[in-house]
């Protein structure tokens, strides 16, 4: 690139994407940094609670969305043109813009009231709201996106529909949506919102779910405005914690699309 | 091993309210290679795959007339369009490999359930036999397909068309989008399962259907412009539209 | 290889219609799917009773009333809205140019070898979740801004209506400030999606003319991406006027009428955190939830005008292509 012009573009734009970019790197930086200091001097067992929270909740919130947002995805793949589909792929596009704290609100409302308590459950459900449109819509374009050569080689031999879906065109969408699945889990642990009025936090280790239970996010949420140096540094601690969730699934979801890309070449 | 033809009577195939395949009857003899030729977009395979229940599976898609196979409607609501398409089998035009199956798993797959193990070595052999490829890949039935090359992926998708067993076998610009030697090897496959099976192959390749096929079929527009016996569609061909078509200087 | 018993496969065909399963597949699919529609029912339904007590003593002038006193259990969602709009506004004006700017650099000037990691870094600031935003927010961000940006902001532009007041630190242009923070790597990977999945055949017709890479982009690939821009900007702004934890965090926590940026507030979701865990009677609880329910049809309203820009490919998460 030898021409004036393009190296002034190149300047202020670049300029443009650093300046952008300086803030969150020093957000980044300063988690890290908290962070990592924390990890010293926290009190491990008083994390513990939240860590297994987390673990749970999100294992619950994936039980109830995956399983139905690939069977809702495959029935808008399958049979697009009806209305339950034309309905559920608006409805799915109108959940996924719902701001998460609504869930919180909504599910308060519906099994905590219902059920008289706060519990893990109604944490799990909430999650779920927010996993459950991204599962839908990414099986949908993960099936729509298989070739139609091998879509239908099943078909031609005589296999029946479901056979045919769930054999070959779901196994071939494997990785991509093993990819959205990582990233889609690794946005669920990290939300406070849906929680903050269903599980609502516990300060005990805890592992039921029908009873009030304590996540990372909730940690940070509630420790970050909290005086004293013992809570700031479990907030540190679970937000530094959170941040590596983040980019481990990251990276895990990289690798799967790279070792796809080298066996499509 | 039955004596099986495929016969269209009155067959039209539409998309929504655009009509692709006008009216076409055609008599498809058992133990004979018949070719369906002509220009792009003349409704060729949108016409074969009316004979296999294909064509409906598209949204919007529907048809008229009826395909009879040894006599009996294919449309009839009692028959199950799955199991009819393992006595009509059919060969697409890109090779397609099934995900997570080595070779012999791929051949394998289009055999009936519930097979004994086996005899399922012994039917994935003849399937690949008759294909015309276990030469080829006798010593890598364990290897993963797609590190072979495409035509030779496009010859395993013969193999695994027959090893459903089918009376019938529909072939979709099989050679198309593959190098021309193993393109041969497919057609001389092709040549040889003449012996056994009704083939109903569309091809946009003239050659092709005056190497391999015993009977010649032309579709233009949708509709059948000529239909005789190869010697005598190429040489002499009945129709100037036909004529036309084998020169190049088109209508 | 013809013979009298034929192979295993012919002696297994008949033509019979079989129970194939698949009634039951697609009557499991279609469970699965209707519950979709069916959440979302029950969500605005329940919504909607919730608020009920707050729907009939206020009415539809709740939306735009004024005041917000627990006390007299008299309530308004206009000055959450005004902070909801203001700090959207500004997070918005600060972010998406910065965004859409930074998008072309990264998928038409940046080196190669740049673009694997960069993609990465950005990919991971979007990645992180807004609590942890929150966190440095409050802890780290805000002591320098009442120290130092504040201050300043003050000194050189105090004329600036809105500019002017105590310093306090927990503020709406706080809330604006890390809401920018945080919709920057939101906006970027979404922007830079639309610019990806351009197609190719323009921009290389123009490049084999001799056009050098900033007119591709100025006079091809912009105004190619314009509209999807836009709705990659409508949905930075959807997703902050839903961001109720990093907000909630910095924003100080006060009603009252907007009158000062620099002076703590509320905003439509930010007031959830703090109020519904401990509203005291029926009718705050109510309103609480008439504000959730606009909060959703704002939001909503937003994202679906967003993605009637956008189309539905480009915002696929981790959709491969």
């Amino acid at each position: 690139m030898s021409r004036p012009v393009d190296r002034f573009w190149q300047g202020a734009l670049g300029l443009a994407f650093i300046v952008g970019l300086v803030p969150g790197l020093l957000a980044l930086w300063g988690v890290v940094t908290h962070g990592v200091t924390a990890f010293g001097t926290v009190q491990w067992g008083a994390l513990l609670p939240a860590i297994l929270g987390t673990v749970l909740l999100t294992l619950g919130a994936c039980l109830m969305a995956v399983p139905l947002g690939i069977g809702a995805g495959l029935y808008l793949a399958e049979y697009p043109h009806t209305r339950l589909a034309r309905l559920s792929r608006f409805v799915g596009d109108v959940l996924g813009g719902t701001p998460s704290i609504v869930f919180g609100v909504f599910v308060w409302g519906w099994l905590v009231t219902a059920t008289g308590r706060f519990s893990g459950w109604a944490g799990s459900v909430a999650l779920a709201l927010v996993m459950l449109p991204l599962v839908m819509r990414v099986t949908e374009s993960g099936v729509l996106a298989v070739p139609a050569s091998l879509r239908e080689a099943p078909l031609v031999l005589g296999w029946p529909r479901w056979r045919a879906t769930l054999s070959v065109t779901l196994r071939a969408g494997l990785p991509g949506l093993s990819i959205a699945l990582l990233v889609a889990i690794a946005r669920v642990a990290g939300q406070a919102a849906p929680l903050l009025f269903t599980a609502l936090g516990n300060p005990y280790l805890s592992a039921d779910l029908g009873q009030p239970m304590a996540a990372l996010p909730l940690t940070v949420f509630a420790d970050g405005s909290a005086p004293g140096t013992a809570a700031q540094d479990r907030a540190w601690a679970a937000a530094l914690l959170l941040v590596l969730i983040a980019a481990l699934l990251g990276i895990a979801a990289r690798a799967v699309a790279r070792r796809e890309e080298a066996r499509d070449a | 091993m039955r004596e099986c033809g495929l016969v269209a009577e009155r067959v039209s195939a539409m998309f929504g309210k655009r009509s692709v395949v006008r009216d076409v009857s055609l008599t498809f003899q058992p133990r004979q290679l018949h070719a369906v030729v002509g220009p792009p977009q003349s409704g060729k395979s949108t016409f074969l795959r009316t004979l296999n229940r294909m064509h409906e599976l598209t949204v919007g898609a529907w048809m008229t007339g009826r395909v009879l196979l040894d006599g009996r409607d294919v449309y009839d609501p009692a028959i199950d369009p799955a199991a009819l398409r393992r006595r009509i089998g059919m060969v697409l035009p890109q090779a397609s490999v099934l995900p997570g199956l080595d070779v012999r798993g791929n051949i394998a797959a289009a055999l009936p359930h519930g097979l004994e193990r086996s005899r399922q070595g012994t039917e994935v052999e003849r399937a690949l036999t008759r294909a015309g490829v276990w030469a080829d890949v006798k010593d890598r039935l364990a290897t993963d397909p797609r590190q072979l090359p495409e035509g030779l992926r496009q010859r395993l998708c013969l193999a695994r068309a027959l090893a459903a067993g089918p009376d019938v076998l529909l072939l979709d610009e099989p050679t198309a989008a593959i190098d021309p030697g193993h393109g041969f090897k497919f057609e001389e496959a092709l040549y040889a399962l003449r012996s056994e099976l009704c083939l109903v192959l569309v091809t946009h390749d003239p050659r092709q259907a005056a190497r391999i096929a015993d009977t010649t079929t032309l579709l233009w527009l949708g509709a059948v412009v000529e239909t005789a016996p190869s010697r005598l569609f190429f040489t002499r061909p009945t129709g100037t539209r036909t004529e036309a078509w084998l020169t190049g200087r088109s209508a | 290889m013809s013979g009298p018993s034929g192979s295993a496969a012919e002696e297994a065909n008949t033509l019979q219609r079989t129970d194939s399963g698949d009634r039951w597949y697609r009557l499991v699919l279609t469970i699965a799917v209707a519950t979709v529609p069916a959440l979302l029912l029950v969500l605005v339904w329940q919504l909607w009773r919730d608020a009920g007590p707050a729907i009939d003593r206020f009415g539809l002038g709740f939306i735009l009333g004024s005041g917000w006193d627990p006390v007299l259990d008299e309530y308004g969602a206009g000055e959450l809205l005004a902070g909801t709009f203001l700090t959207t506004l500004i997070a918005i004006v600060i972010a998406a140019p910065l965004a859409i700017a930074g998008a072309f650099w990264q998928e038409v000037f940046a080196p190669r070898i740049l673009r694997r990691p960069l993609t990465a870094l950005v990919d991971l600031l979007a990645a992180i979740p807004g609590v942890v935003y929150g966190l440095w927010g409050v802890l780290v961000m805000l002591p320098w801004c009442r120290a130092v940006l504040f201050p300043a902001l003050q000194q050189r532009a105090g004329w600036f209506p809105g500019l002017d007041g105590i310093i306090y630190g927990p503020s709406l242009l706080a809330a604006s400030l890390l809401l920018a923070v945080m919709m920057f790597p939101f906006v970027l990977v979404i922007a830079r999606q639309v610019i990806h999945a351009l197609p190719a055949t323009q921009t290389d017709a123009a490049l084999a003319l001799g056009a050098s890479r900033w007119e591709v982009t100025r006079h091809v690939l912009f105004p190619a991406a314009r509209r999807a821009l836009a709705g990659a900007v409508l949905l930075g702004a959807g997703r902050a006027v839903g961001e109720a934890i990093a907000v909630a965090m910095v924003i100080g926590a006060s009603h009252g009428p907007v009158v000062s940026l620099l002076a703590p507030g509320y905003t439509l979701a930010s007031v959830l955190p703090h109020e519904f865990a401990e509203a005291t009677s029926a009718v705050q609880v109510a309103a609480l939830s008439y504000a959730t329910l606009l909060l959703l049809v704002i939001a909503v309203t937003t994202n679906a005008a967003a993605r009637l820009l956008v189309g539905r490919g480009a915002a696929d998460v981790g959709g491969r292509r």
